[in-house]
């Protein structure tokens, strides 16, 4: 932790150094923030990642331009609106075109080193030239295959091409997935496709109707593939705009529809695995960066670069609202990279190309994430402290830096910053190794010790061989003389009775020889305590909550209200039914139930300091037990407090829980109309007030 | 009588009920006492069955409870999971089968226990029989066909190979065969109870069968009870070919079936680690103990 203190000292320091330096250099700023996700997963401002430098094809004539590529020092851009493809030599400077009299509209392009790819919708084609532009080969849609339907239509959008010469072909409105073809151009089936997942009203169709109805329902088609790109790795990358998320409202939805994805070679997912992951419904474009990182483009100008994982490293871009500021777009249609990891996405309609420049800050952060991917742990741990010293709020640094320790076998200063992040994981992973070496330093010690008790203890039953006469409990037959304290703590040492006999010790509390409203209440704050504790004293890795969301007031509100709803509406629902027990009654029996969880849940507490998600089961198997059980306990409690059979307990267990219902809803509906209640009470008053001095 | 009084005659006398016990003694320490004794032993060895036994203290068992992921993630929780509704539902079940076939008249009674006993005994025949070709991950298997037609799902279930069926496809299976011998027991033990009980108990105010069943039935065959939930224990925890057959591997799929027996056939056979084998057996073993002991504390207790 002190060591978390000098970095962020050190951070500060470096923001003030940085801030004067900015002054004086005028550095560019960008148009836009760019955000990241902070510690506790939401959206923070961090330092520009990318700045907008160079505008291409200002004024080069596209005209709905639809793609980009770059290829060593060649833009390509497929300049829909002509026919054509524009081709720009960024060190020579010179425009060159290739056409062709059979070219449509060309969508999508790819080049490798001999070849030149086009996707065309308008021509329903995609032709293969060479890099001078000379037509070689053309793919149009594959007759007669067993593969693909006859009614299915073939309109390209984009094409790629991985190392082996396959050729993956985005088709419009092409559910099925993307068209794979062979180096010849001969269709191998489709691969990856999306997959449509039911609504709740189709769930309900397809059990109640009957299979003419279904045939009179709309095909229920997964939403197709919006565009691709290869990684030098041969795995392709898929965005995919969904059809349900853009009529949602609901903001929550489009973060569970994994739009953007990486495809192995059966065309699984294997980019993030969790379901939740930082994306946008509406990416146009995707590009595939040198560190396994990738990016994706929405149509509103949103740039969004992941890392191998599949989470969020940096975002920024957006719309240019009714002015031309750089670094926004009125309408992106592409995205790509070039060597240097500059960015350059093409604006449709204003026909031209921006570039985005990585400032020292994104340069970092990818050198670190590079040298934690490649294994050089120390140069990683230097690169992860400078990004965390310039933003000591990132999450994806704080997780980086940690895992550059554990990998040097660093554990406990890895700990503070999986902490910081959240990452139990990785937490754990760290603090099982801490927890093994003080294991193998403790066990010699801690076996001596069990033999040297195991002896003693024998040597104790040898010598003093009278056994200890079971003492048989009179479950409180016998009246208590003793008042005052001593009396409290006869009954605090009662409680313990109801774990193993609860109809006896039900029935002496509800006698009033044991027990006392007292004792009840000092197990009730005993409880409370215990509650409390479950709550916020868990260790980090099973503590699911986040501690500063919860206000000691909500808690305590929650307890007691619940504790207190129980009480009165058990007492209420009872009394109408026959019930025998009375308000204390009720009260002693459910604070001694309480009992279980009293006694459970603070092992529970301090197990958790020494277990690690791995063991993880024991925890939760353990603290539903003793929920489990005092809910027993409650159960048979109302049958002894009211002398009801088993079906009656039921019943008033129900009715009660359906009382404290109503009460909350009653007392919400209250609060709602609470103003209302003080004005009328208020007119009234005034009413009376003024007829009276009348 | 003069022999009793003689040394020689005295001590055979004290002595000769060693003799009697003798070959009891020798059978039970052969093929109980010293495997058992030898499992503990080897438990704090590491022993590959080719090499001699190596002693290296408690190392497998701090492995066990802390290093082994595969132990504390699946096999505990299965194990515990697989008991709670195997041992429990399948005793319950049990004292219920056993309850209403009591109720029938002899004939139809011995034909369906004998019905009911037979998949226990006959269990892993029946397993690749009947339940393999209901669960058969095809089209054509039948619970497949059934979900198919009725278009509930649209391609066929692997039912026996996914980690989310698994578990509970075992539990149904199992406490379709758990009418074993505690079944059986409490069959026998519930026919023996004095019918007189039961119109005392009416004269007494019993109003249906449930409180028959409360009052009279249950305390009258408290033995019976106690054998029945000592079997079921027992053999819930020491079961483990259910979710091997069935899957038709061990490791069973993401270890979604994996139990401690499947653990110990797993380490033992599978990779011939037997000391590790021997410790995890050691830990079955102290299970088994405290839950019987349970068990036992939980009916003697209400008879106070």
């Amino acid at each position: 932790m002190r060591k978390f203190r000098k970095i962020i000292a050190a951070a500060a320091v470096f923001c003030i150094l940085a801030c004067a330096a900015c002054v004086t250099a005028s550095a560019s700023q960008g148009t836009t923030y760019t955000y990241t996700i902070s510690n506790n997963g939401e959206w923070i401002r961090t330092q520009e990642a990318y700045v907008p430098s160079m505008v291409y094809f200002k004024d080069a004539g596209l005209s709905k331009p639809n793609d980009i590529f770059i290829y060593e020092n060649f833009i390509y851009i497929a300049d829909t609106g002509n026919r054509r493809i524009v081709v720009f030599d960024r060190d020579g400077g010179g425009y060159s075109y290739i056409e062709n009299e059979s070219f449509m509209s060309p969508m999508g392009l790819f080049v490798s080193d001999t070849r030149i790819y086009i996707a065309d919708s308008g021509a329903e084609a995609v032709y293969i030239t060479d890099r001078s532009g000379k037509l070689l080969q053309t793919i149009t849609k594959p007759e007669n295959s067993p593969l693909m339907s006859s009614m299915s239509i073939f309109k390209p959008l984009n094409v790629a091409v991985s190392r082996e010469g396959n050729i993956f072909v985005v088709g419009e409105g092409s559910y099925d997935g993307l068209m794979q073809f062979s180096p010849d151009g001969e269709f191998q089936g489709y691969f990856a496709a999306n997959k449509r997942n039911l609504t709740m009203l189709e769930r309900i169709q397809e059990m109640l109707y009957t299979r003419e109805q279904k045939e009179q329902l709309l095909t229920r088609k997964p939403s197709a593939i919006q565009n691709i790109d290869i990684s030098s790795r041969d795995l392709i990358y898929s965005v995919t705009q969904s059809d349900e998320v853009k009529y949602s409202w609901v903001e929550s939805i489009s973060k569970t529809s994994n739009a953007l994805k990486m495809h192995n070679m059966a065309g699984t997912n294997i980019l993030s695995t969790s379901e939740f992951m930082d994306d946008e419904w509406n990416f146009v474009d995707v590009a595939s960066g040198p560190y396994n990182n990738v990016y994706a483009v929405t149509y509103t100008g949103l740039i969004y670069e992941y890392d191998g994982n599949g989470d969020l490293v940096f975002s920024f871009g957006g719309r240019a609202v009714s002015n031309d500021r750089y670094g926004l777009f009125t309408y992106a249609s592409a995205i790509d990279l070039d060597e240097n990891s500059f960015i350059y996405v093409l604006d449709k309609e204003r026909a031209l190309v921006q570039v985005f420049v990585p400032t020292d800050f994104a340069v970092a952060t990818h050198k670190a994430i590079y040298d934690l991917e490649s294994g050089n742990y120390e140069d990683a741990e230097e690169n992860w402290l400078q990004v965390l010293q310039l933003n000591g709020m990132s999450r994806i640094a704080h997780i980086g830096y940690g895992k550059s320790l554990m990998r040097q076998q660093r554990y406990s200063e890895a700990l503070d910053h999986f902490k910081i992040a959240g990452d139990v994981g990785n937490y754990s992973e760290s603090f099982w190794e801490i927890r093994q070496a003080a294991i193998n330093r403790v066990m010699p010690f801690a076996v001596a010790a069990f033999f040297v008790l195991l002896v003693l203890v024998m040597v104790r039953q040898l010598v003093f061989k009278t056994r200890r006469k079971k003492v048989y409990s009179s479950y409180g037959l016998t009246g208590i003389e003793s008042r005052g304290f001593k009396r409290l703590r006869i009954d605090i040492g009662y409680a313990f009775t109801i774990l193993k006999h609860p109809a006896d010790a039900n029935y002496y509390l509800k006698k009033g020889t044991r027990g006392s409203v007292i004792s009840a209440t000092f197990l009730l704050l005993t409880a409370f305590a215990v509650y409390i504790a479950d709550l916020l004293c868990r260790s980090f890795i099973f503590n699911v909550n986040n501690n500063s969301d919860l206000t000691p007031l909500m808690l305590t509100l929650l307890f007691f209200i619940v504790f207190f709803l129980f009480v009165i509406g058990n007492y209420m629902v009872s009394t109408i039914n026959d019930g025998e027990g009375s308000l204390k009654n009720i009260y002693i029996m459910l604070c001694h139930s309480l009992m279980p969880y009293i006694i459970i849940t603070p092992a529970v507490v301090i197990l958790t300091y020494f277990l690690t998600v791995n063991e993880g089961f024991i925890i939760s198997f353990l603290w539903t037990a003793g929920i489990i059980w005092s809910g027993a306990l409650i159960f048979t409690g109302v049958m002894q407090v009211h002398n009801y059979s088993f079906r009656q307990s039921v019943k008033n267990i129900f009715l009660t829980l359906f009382f404290m219902v109503l009460a909350l809803v009653v007392v919400a509906m209250l609060y709602l109309v609470w103003n209302k209640v003080t004005e009328f009470a208020g007119e009234i008053i005034s009413e009376v007030s003024y007829r009276v001095k009348k | 009588m003069s022999r009793l009084h003689s040394a020689r005659g005295r001590f055979i006398d004290r002595h000769s009920s060693m003799l009697l016990i003798a070959p009891y003694g020798f059978l039970f320490s052969l093929f109980i006492i010293i495997p058992v004794g030898a499992a503990i032993v080897l438990s704090f060895t590491y022993f590959n069955t080719i090499e001699p036994p190596d002693f290296i203290g408690l190392s497998n068992y701090i492995n066990l409870f802390t290093n082994d992921s595969v132990f504390m993630q699946y096999v505990l929780p299965n194990t515990l999971l697989y008991a709670i509704f195997v041992g429990i539902g399948g005793y319950i079940l049990s004292f219920f089968m056993a309850w209403t076939l009591a109720q029938l008249t002899k004939i139809p009674r011995t034909i369906l226990t004998v019905i009911f006993y037979s998949p226990s005994m006959t269990g892993g025949v029946m397993l690749s029989t009947i339940w393999s070709v209901i669960f058969s991950g095809d089209k054509r298997g039948l619970l497949n066909t059934l979900l198919l037609k009725m278009d509930i799902i649209d391609d066929p279930v692997q039912w026996l190979q996914s980690g989310s069926f698994l578990m509970p496809i075992m539990i149904t299976v199992a406490l379709w065969s758990s009418m074993g011998v505690g079944f059986l027991a409490i069959l026998s033990g519930i026919l023996n109870v004095n019918q007189e009980y039961y119109e005392a108990g009416y004269i007494d105010g019993i109003k249906n069968r449930f409180q028959e069943i409360i009052y009279i039935t249950i305390p009258s065959i408290k033995p019976q009870m106690l054998f029945g939930a000592v079997m079921a224990v027992v053999n819930t925890f020491k079961d483990g070919g259910t979710g091997v057959l069935l899957s038709g591997s061990n490791p069973t799929p993401d270890y979604a079936g994996q139990l401690i027996a499947n653990h110990i056939d797993d380490y033992g056979f599978i990779r011939y680690e037997m000391g590790y084998a021997s410790a995890v057996s050691v830990v079955l073993l102290v299970f088994i103990y405290i839950m019987s002991r349970v068990v036992g504390g939980i009916f003697n207790s209400s008879d106070e």
